[in-house]
């Protein structure tokens, strides 16, 4: 493999999909990148064994080939370089040769062949997003994908796609969220319901490389999801089991009605969270006709706080309690200035709802109160 | 040829090939067995089989899939051992430091290269849980390809309880396309609860002479040093190969293990003293070789004190059988099974980063007790 390239589009492509490399594995080849040439289209692929992401850089190229090369000191070689013309061959010994005008740095490299394939072609269900729509979904639902092993099928984010629209469900058990983003423009006739449950590290990854792109592609199959953003394509094995029934567990008729502002809700949430038992973090809400009274005690500390604040309340009197932190983090991911919180009793889940409608998105967060002594 | 590399172990491998060519291969297998009798060789094996691109027949060694269950880098396989703490970064997310990645990575090499190599790490007592959640999180995620996937757990009766537990929910609820095996001594030493998930499949101690005939393949010349190898390792290949690349003379240490019994019984200070000295100068593995050695030897005296004559044929140390018998006759009163324990219990205690001049000293004393049943002056 031989080939001539700039400095810069190099070490940012190679910094691209560096980002997927293990810092500490046993598996001591997925430190490495996997380098092809095929004329002047260098294709670098990193992994770390479940997620690979690939990304081509265009080079000079005088004589394909492929290779595997630690990623680490190609990087902070590249970093120190100045923007220059770089010539990079490889040698028999699988030796990675780099020349410059002024020096010459030799990386051993090793068997391409060691190196974790992904599926070359891509699935064939093909939907189309723009950037901001994918980044909306992720913000607005990724918080709530569970971190606990014992039940894989949640540690990812189930993504349903129909023909009109993207059903994006995340729950831990203890919240949930749904957010359906219609798709007016998709071709129904060429397309097949199909959903994945996607890891969380896989969305993370994607979240990173979202910021200078104007459209991405999905493929998807049973096996896989691929992330196609012009510039980098993220193939991700998925979740496997299955998600539960989530409808079934949002209530359809909470009788009890608040509608309140959102900034002034969290911070006086935020303010009487700091009196609340730091192991539960219970802030009960007491709702009547007068508004919203929102207290905190820790029997421990003998500490205590509440606030009163103003909203609108349609329903019967009721005291319900819940985890401070799963609160503000669902208000926090209301994208607007008010919401609707929808409740049935003390012990069943409340509902909230951005109060104006976003066209063409409907997102519902789902909190299971803390039971009251 | 099916398990390929797997040495002997006909009853095994006939369960096994039947189970493959019946397609009623249990999602959970126990495979237990004394050490080194090839029980994560046949795991491996099995899912190299099960993964060659010209199944149902090979595997052929030379597919893609082949070669990289040969040198344990397929994405299709993980393995988990006990690890001590230390070379865990996060023990709750069973995350690696970098040196424990490093000795990992030098496992898979050796292990690789040769299938019968031990894999242990100095000072590993347990499994913990945040390996096994490192191995659910990895399990959750579908493959590729439908090819089945192995999860081997090596030493499994080593589980920490709240990581066999956490396990549990593999064995309930398994993947499909998914192999868990379990290697143990005896199936006694795993949690019931995983017990009874697991179809057992037994595996029997190497013989003598095909331990010497394997030796000599990997480069033991001498046909009388392999044959003397053979005879320490009680069985254990894995253990001969560790012998075999040992520059102490296999007889040297045979004879210091059975030393050190004698002596224990003797209780001179002086030649105690002089026998710790020489213990503590030896390097871990060679400690645990002793170890070993004492565990065999004291197991054969129970051997031979239950069966008398007709146990001869059973015993291990047989080119020291006049010695043994001499020794058995001497001790009328003494609980060989107990003292076997013993020794097994210093070899634990060894891996678990014991002190070695303490382990020493209570094997040496304890020895006695249960020997002569009265406790040491």
């Amino acid at each position: 493999m031989k080939f001539k390239v700039s400095q810069e589009p190099l070490l940012h492509g190679i910094s691209k999909v560096a980002a997927v490399v293990p810092s500490r594995t046993p598996l001591t080849f997925l430190y490495n990148i996997h380098a092809v040439l095929k004329g002047n289209e260098l294709t670098l692929t990193a992994s770390d064994g479940d997620v690979f992401l690939i990304t081509t850089v265009d080079v000079e190229g005088n004589d394909d080939g492929s290779m595997l090369v630690p990623v680490r000191p190609l990087q902070e070689l590249l970093r120190e370089l100045p923007k220059m013309e770089i010539e990079v061959e490889t040698t028999e010994e699988q030796h990675l040769f780099i020349r410059t005008d002024k020096g010459e740095f030799t990386i051993p490299g090793e068997d391409p062949s060691r190196y974790p394939a992904a599926p070359e072609e891509k699935p064939p269900q093909k939907l189309t997003f723009t950037s901001e729509d994918l980044k909306a979904v992720l913000e607005q639902t990724t918080f709530a994908v569970s971190h606990d092993e014992l039940r894989p099928a949640l540690t990812g984010l189930l993504m349903q796609f129909t023909a009109n629209e993207l059903r994006s469900v995340a729950t831990d058990g203890h919240r949930l969220v749904k957010l359906i983003k219609e798709r007016p423009d998709a071709d129904s006739s060429k397309q097949e319901d199909v959903e994945v449950i996607v890891p969380l590290r896989t969305l993370n990854l994607l979240q990173r490389n979202l910021e200078d792109t104007k459209g991405i592609d999905v493929y998807l199959a049973v096996n896989r999801v691929v992330f196609d953003t012009g510039d980098l394509v993220i193939t991700s094995k998925v979740i496997e089991g299955k998600f539960p029934a989530y409808d079934a567990v949002i209530p359809q008729d909470n009788p009890n009605h608040l509608q309140i502002d959102i900034e002034p809700f969290a911070a006086a949430v935020k303010r009487v969270s700091i009196f609340a038992n730091q192991i539960n973090k219970l802030v009960v809400l007491g709702l009547s006709g007068d508004g919203l009274v929102i207290s905190a005690e820790d029997p421990d500390s003998g500490r205590k706080g509440q606030e009163k604040i103003e909203a609108t309340f349609q329903g019967e009197d009721l005291e319900i309690g819940y985890n401070a932190q799963y609160l503000l983090e669902a208000l926090r991911h209301v994208p607007n200035d008010s919401v609707d919180l929808r409740f049935g009793s003390a012990t069943s889940a409340g509902v909230l709802t951005p109060s104006e409608k976003k066209e063409g998105t409907d997102l519902l967060l789902l909190l299971m109160p803390i039971r009251l002594q | 040829m099916p398990l390929e590399q797997l040495i002997e172990q006909q009853r095994a491998r006939r369960i096994i090939e039947n189970m493959v060519n019946s397609d009623r291969l249990p999602h959970a297998l126990l495979f237990w067995g004394p050490a080194g009798a090839g029980k994560s060789v046949a795991a491996i094996e099995l899912v190299k089989w099960l993964n060659c691109l010209k199944f149902p027949e090979g595997p052929c060694g030379t597919c893609e899939s082949c070669v990289k269950f040969q040198v344990l880098e397929h994405p299709h396989f993980r393995y988990q051992m006990p690890l001590p703490r230390k070379l865990l970064a996060n023990p709750e997310e069973g995350e690696l430091t970098k040196a424990g990645a490093e000795e990992l990575a030098e496992i898979f090499a050796n292990k690789g290269h040769n299938p019968y190599y031990t894999a242990e790490i100095k000072g590993a007592q347990f499994i913990l849980i945040g390996q096994i959640r490192s191995l659910l999180k990895w399990a959750s995620v579908r493959a590729f390809s439908d090819k089945p996937r192995l999860a081997l757990i090596d030493h499994a009766d080593r589980l920490k309880e709240e990581a066999g537990n956490a396990l549990l929910k593999l064995l309930e609820e398994p993947p499909q396309h998914f192999l868990l095996i379990l290697t143990a001594e005896t199936p006694e030493d795993i949690l019931p609860t995983l017990r009874s998930r697991c179809h057992l499949i037994e595996f029997d101690r190497l013989g003598n002479q095909v331990v010497c005939e394997e030796i000599r393949k990997l480069g033991v010349e001498d046909a009388s040093k392999a044959q003397e190898i053979a005879n320490l390792s009680a069985g254990n290949l894995s253990r001969a190969l560790q012998i075999a690349n040992n520059p102490k003379d296999a007889a040297d240490l045979h004879d210091f293990a059975v030393n050190i019994v004698r002596h224990s019984l003797g209780r001179n200070p002086i030649e105690l003293n002089s026998l710790l000295e020489k213990w503590t100068a030896l390097d871990s593995s060679e400690q645990l070789i002793t170890l070993e050695i004492i565990s065999t030897w004291l197991r054969d005296a129970a051997v031979l004190k239950e069966l008398g004559e007709n146990g001869e044929n059973r015993i291990i140390n047989n080119q020291h059988l006049i010695l043994l018998r001499k020794f058995v006759a001497n001790c009328p009163d003494a609980d060989f099974v107990a003292s076997t324990k013993l020794a097994e219990k210093a070899r634990a205690r060894m891996d678990g980063n014991a002190l070695p001049q303490l382990t020493f000293l209570m094997l040496t004393r304890h020895l006695y007790r249960e020997i002569y049943q009265k406790k040491p002056v």
